[in-house]
């Protein structure tokens, strides 16, 4: 059973949590703040602590199959004892019981330690909001989906990414055009001049950011970034209380190939860039290579809100950067008020070009 | 302030006076003969009445018709002594309003010169359909009838010259109907089309812009190498020209700017 870490606070005892909004951690039961640097210290201090001779042992159940079973974990609440049911790749949560939050620290030791994480500046309220103005600015959004619309969940999560930083030296071959006219009484001439054009040099990225779980929608997590990443400070423990976290699933060996694509993608439009604009008619690429030197590989985690709503039988989910606040989910169309609004101004344009095309024949 | 009222009045009456003398320009011919018999095939009665006609035909259309009957031409073109007529004594308004159609017995040879808004009636169609109504008559040397015609079809040209349009600018081509059909819905998926995409906001990235290192791009090797060149010619277009108005166009004579129109040949 992987261990369980719970900030306690000092005063009363209570399970402390991440305050967004302070920056601090508080507990909510007696409203005590502590500074980052206390609970880092206290942090190690548990890191010391010698395994807790009151663990239990689950017994795997016998109507459970290999497989079913393999994925489940269960942990046991240090506060009020419940049992807490979560996946191989569960590492903060909250006690279904008592509430309490709740890290498995099997699942930040060792290499499956972060090595950043951004803290959460926006908290649920934020979140909240959020989807209210994204809901009040769809125009084709159905009016039952806002008025009936109720969160089913909302929940604040430290995503894993990894984030690669490498420098990318460029090759690249163009053919471009030139073109010239001039004229004499009897015709008009056209000279288009063709020439190969290079362009070599270098650029370089930091922190290219790729989803590290699979559980979690890819382009989803792409539609909420950029992160920064100068707000990220070094993995605390403590910065997990009171919210969910996952550890990575999906390793820096697969997400690679990802931030590679985005690397070559962007280092391509910016040798592009460099030909554009110089006076050639027109431009095409023919070769490209490009080679990555001192590539690092680094494991965060990053904050995200998640809501999930239910409409017709249909699940939405929604993303907000808990650093940034943008926010992104797709949403339902009403289809009945789509053809309406699209009868309406096809009618008005079809009779406003009908109208003048008769008056222009008066005129 | 008395000052004032006398500038006031100045300045009315200096109005007063250019707006009399434009209106006057404006409608005002410089023809005071419409026609002219240099070959006196035509007696002074005759003369007095076809004139009569002719002047009436120019003050109903603000266009001056004249008819110009030469016993030769001395060796110039008929054309250019039309155009030297016209730019001496004919210009109705201060566009120059008129139609000379000049016929010279001994060459049997014709000219028309139009100008101003003539210009634009008279096309080459209009001119040959005109001539064809009086050369019977100049061939049998009935000038009198020749001059009467040629009258009363420039006025009827005249005349009708707007309204003949009428007819074909009032037909309403029934392919506007598709094709604001088409724009219709062209306008209709374009207005909802941004409220549509606005429901979608789930993209995946292009690229990696944001997390490009500031100032790191570095261009170590800039090079330009020529290959080869091709050269294309094509015709100059020809200046498209405009079928209402005659082919033949003459630069003026008299020095007003302006340009003649009207077809010449022989009978």
């Amino acid at each position: 059973m992987a261990g369980l870490l719970q900030y306690k606070c000092p005063c009363c005892g209570g399970a402390i949590e991440w305050n967004s909004t302070l920056q601090k951690m508080k507990c909510p039961y007696c409203d005590t703040e502590f500074d980052l640097q206390t609970l880092q210290a206290y942090d190690q201090e548990l890191a010391t602590d010698s395994p807790d001779s009151m663990e239990w042992q689950s017994e795997p159940g016998s109507e459970w199959t290999e497989g079913e079973a393999s994925g489940l974990r269960v942990y046991v609440c240090k506060s009020c004892g419940g049992e807490i049911v979560g996946d191989a790749n569960t590492a903060a949560t909250s006690c279904p019981y008592c509430g309490n939050p709740v890290m498995m620290m099997g699942n930040f030791s060792g290499h499956l330690k972060p090595d950043y994480i951004i803290p959460f500046k926006l908290d649920k309220q934020a979140a909240k909001n959020a989807l209210k103005k994204h809901l009040a600015t769809k125009k084709l959004l159905p009016a039952v989906f806002k008025d009936e619309n109720h969160i089913d969940e909302i929940k604040g999560l430290y995503v894993p990414y990894w984030v690669f930083n490498a420098d990318a030296s460029a090759k690249m071959r163009y053919k471009a055009t030139r073109v010239r006219t001039w004229s004499d009484p009897q015709w008009v001439y056209t000279e288009t001049g063709y020439f190969q054009v290079i362009r070599g040099g270098y650029l370089g990225f930091d922190h290219v950011p790729v989803d590290g779980s699979s559980k979690l929608d890819d382009t989803l997590m792409e539609s909420i970034e950029p992160f920064n990443f100068q707000e990220a400070v070094p993995f605390q423990t403590a910065y997990l209380a009171g919210y969910l976290a996952d550890k990575y699933d999906v390793d820096k060996e697969t997400t690679v190939n990802r931030a590679n694509e985005r690397i070559k993608q962007s280092t391509q439009q910016a040798f592009d860039q460099t030909v554009q604009g110089q006076g050639y008619a027109s431009v095409a690429n023919e070769y490209s290579s490009i080679q990555l030197m001192n590539g690092v590989a680094k494991y965060v985690l990053y904050p995200v809100w998640l809501l999930n709503t239910t409409w017709e039988n249909n699940k939405y989910t929604f993303a907000m950067n808990g650093q940034t606040g943008k926010f992104v989910g797709d949403l339902p169309m009403d289809k009945k008020l789509y053809w309406k609004k699209w009868g309406l101004i096809a009618g008005i344009a079809a009779a406003f070009v009908y109208g003048a095309s008769w008056l222009f024949q008066l005129l | 302030m008395k000052r004032l009222n006398v500038r006031s009045i100045l300045a009315l009456l200096v109005a007063l006076i250019l707006s009399v003398s434009i209106f006057g320009a404006m409608s005002s011919s410089a023809a005071s003969v419409y026609v002219v018999d240099e070959s006196g095939s035509l007696s002074q009665d005759q003369i007095q009445e076809l004139n009569s006609k002719l002047a009436e035909y120019s003050k109903n259309n603000q266009c001056d018709v004249v008819f110009v009957l030469k016993q030769s031409l001395n060796g110039e073109s008929a054309a250019n002594a039309a155009d030297a007529y016209f730019d001496a004594n004919v210009g109705f308004g201060s566009t120059n309003n008129g139609i000379v159609l000049l016929f010279a017995i001994d060459e049997s040879e014709y000219a028309f010169s139009t100008g101003g808004y003539a210009y634009s009636v008279f096309s080459d169609y209009e001119c040959n359909e005109l001539i064809s109504q009086v050369a019977p008559y100049l061939k049998s040397q009935d000038y009198v009838n020749a001059i009467s015609t040629f009258g009363s079809g420039a006025d009827y040209y005249l005349q009708h010259a707007g309204q003949q349009a009428e007819p074909t600018e009032k037909k309403h081509n029934p392919i506007w109907a598709p094709i604001a059909a088409a724009v219709g819905a062209i306008a209709g998926w374009i207005g909802t089309g941004g409220q549509k995409a606005a429901l979608t906001s789930v993209h995946q990235q292009q690229g990696a812009k944001n997390y490009v290192r500031s100032n790191s791009l570095q261009v170590v090797d800039a090079r330009e190498q020529y290959l080869y060149s091709q050269i294309t010619r094509v015709p100059r277009q020809q200046q498209q020209q405009n079928p209402n108005r005659p082919t033949t166009t003459r630069p003026s004579g008299g020095g007003g700017g302006g340009v003649h129109g009207g077809t010449s040949g022989k009978i």
